[in-house]
Formats: structure tokens, C-alpha cells, sequence
């Protein structure tokens, strides 16, 4: 880990907390899907977490006797983290985080496109939804994004996003 | 000796045209595509040439599908500031292809000119 964190210089040492993330993200509650940044290289990689608990608003009718979260949101916590990952780099067409903390719609993190989306396992109220996302190419203001949600170690949901700016 | 396959605009046309109708599901022959006609939606034809009808129209999202499809068969890095005029047509994407195809750095000739 201090090899690599040497290597890319810009990866965080300590984990990023919510106030960190409400500046890098536009969304707000009941829409924010990301509560930590484990580890972030600026437009490269980047690793976080979902709390998933009973107390979800969403949960009350999804459903209402088998709690799972939807994985339209699993989905949704990966593109969140893939606009953190985005937003964080000083890339052209990515708006710094101060520039952008008012923004709404513009900038990164916008879904363009999910493809081999697949999920293998239902995550429940208690589960810690691990959330990886690796930069697999761009072009001017799209972006694709190899996405990948965990519990426990093991494959909840794994697929491909294009975020558009 | 007959030249390198891989490096023949021909052969990088007709996969070009594969590559297209195979990696954006397009219900169309790949030998329709003509090698002149515009295959994106909102790139300007270059200069002095006649912007042509017939196109396909594909959007960003497919154009960056196409590139990573490309870097993958040919084994090339497609620079984000290379694009427009270069992503016009087949004619001038397999250029790019070929040019970058040429200033691949050598990999090691294992067992190529064995025979």
C-alpha cells in the first residue's frame, strides 16, 4: 500500500468521510449512495462503501416483507462513486469540486449507459456494499467505467458503466 | 514477403466493419458500410469535403465503445485528442488505425521469423 500510494502520489491515505463526498457529489439525501472513500486515484480507481440498514426509505416498499436493496441502486452507488473517481481528476471536463459544489446537472457522473450488468446476490439491510470502480477509457465526455459491488468479499453485482459529462 | 495482415488497410477496413456491427449489435451487413460515408451523428465531414447522407449516426456513447474495441483487436492506444477528423469514415479511422499500427513499438519477434 505505501508503494503504491508513492507511485500515484494523489491517492488518499486516510478514508474520505460524507462532507468530503457532499463536495464531490451533487446528489443529496434520499439520492447520496456513497457514505465513504476508501481509496481514490484521481480518474484511475477508486473504492468505497454503502451502509445498507432496515431504516432505508426505500426498503419500506422494496419489499415490504423481504428487504432487499434494489439493484437498480447498487448500480447507482457504483456511478456515484465512478463521478467521485471523475470528478476528483483535474482532467479536462471534470469540474473541480469547489468550482462545481453548486452545480446540478453538469459535470461528471450523468448514466450514459450500463452494459453486462449482472447481480449475484441480494444485499440486505446490515450488508457493507463494497464499491470498486476502474476508468477503462474516455473520450471527450464520455467515459467508460468497469464497475464491481462486494459484500463480504464476494461478487454482489459486476458490470460496465459510461458516465457522460 | 506479402505484407503483415495486420497492418493491411484492407483487412483493418473489413474489421473496422465488424467491429462496428458487432460490438454496437447493429442489424446491418458489415460489407453495407460504405468507406466514405460518415459514421457519426455530429462530427463535421473535414474540410472541403461534401458532408455525405447515408451515414450511420452514432453517438459518443458508441464512438468510445468503438475505440476500446479497437485498442482491444489491434493491441493500439487510442490518445483522447486524436479524434474528429479521424473518426469520420472507415476511410479515416483505418488510417488512424494503420498509422498507430506502425508507430506500435516493436514487441519482441517471438517465433515470427522462426520459418
Amino acid at each position: 500500500m505505501p508503494l503504491e500510494a508513492a507511485a500515484h502520489g494523489e491517492k488518499v491515505q486516510e478514508p474520505l468521510g460524507v462532507p468530503e463526498i457532499l463536495r464531490l457529489l451533487p446528489h443529496r439525501f434520499p439520492m447520496l449512495f456513497v457514505d465513504r472513500i476508501d481509496r481514490l486515484e484521481p480518474g484511475r480507481y477508486a473504492e468505497g462503501v454503502k451502509c445498507v440498514t432496515a431504516n432505508e426509505p426505500f426498503l419500506v416498499g422494496h419489499f415490504p416483507d423481504y428487504p432487499i436493496l434494489p439493484g437498480v441502486f447498487i448500480v447507482e452507488a457504483l456511478a456515484q462513486l465512478g463521478g467521485i473517481m471523475l470528478r476528483s481528476s483535474g482532467a479536462p471536463g471534470g469540474p473541480s469540486p469547489a468550482r462545481d459544489a453548486g452545480a446540478k446537472t453538469d459535470g461528471h457522473g450523468v448514466l450514459a449507459s450500463i452494459q453486462k450488468m449482472r447481480f449475484f446476490q441480494p444485499v440486505l439491510p446490515g450488508d457493507q456494499l463494497q464499491l470498486r470502480v476502474t476508468l477503462v477509457k474516455s473520450l471527450g465526455n464520455v467515459h467508460q467505467v468497469k464497475a464491481e459491488g462486494l459484500v463480504r468479499g464476494q461478487t454482489a453485482a459486476a458490470g460496465e458503466l459510461v458516465l457522460a459529462s | 514477403m506479402a505484407a503483415n495482415p495486420a497492418v493491411d488497410i484492407v483487412s483493418i477496413k473489413q474489421g473496422l466493419k465488424e467491429l462496428i456491427v458487432e460490438r454496437l449489435k447493429l442489424e446491418i451487413a458489415p460489407s453495407s458500410i460504405g468507406d466514405a460515408v460518415p459514421l457519426f451523428g455530429a462530427n463535421e465531414a473535414p474540410e472541403g469535403q461534401q458532408a455525405q447522407e447515408g451515414g450511420l449516426a452514432l453517438d459518443s456513447v458508441e464512438a468510445l465503445e468503438l475505440v476500446v474495441g479497437i485498442e482491444e483487436r489491434w493491441g493500439v492506444a487510442i490518445q483522447d485528442d486524436s479524434m474528429a477528423s479521424e473518426f469520420y469514415s472507415i476511410d479515416t479511422l483505418s488510417n488512424l488505425v494503420q498509422r498507430l499500427l506502425a508507430e506500435r513499438p516493436v514487441e519482441a519477434p517471438e517465433g515470427v521469423h522462426a520459418a
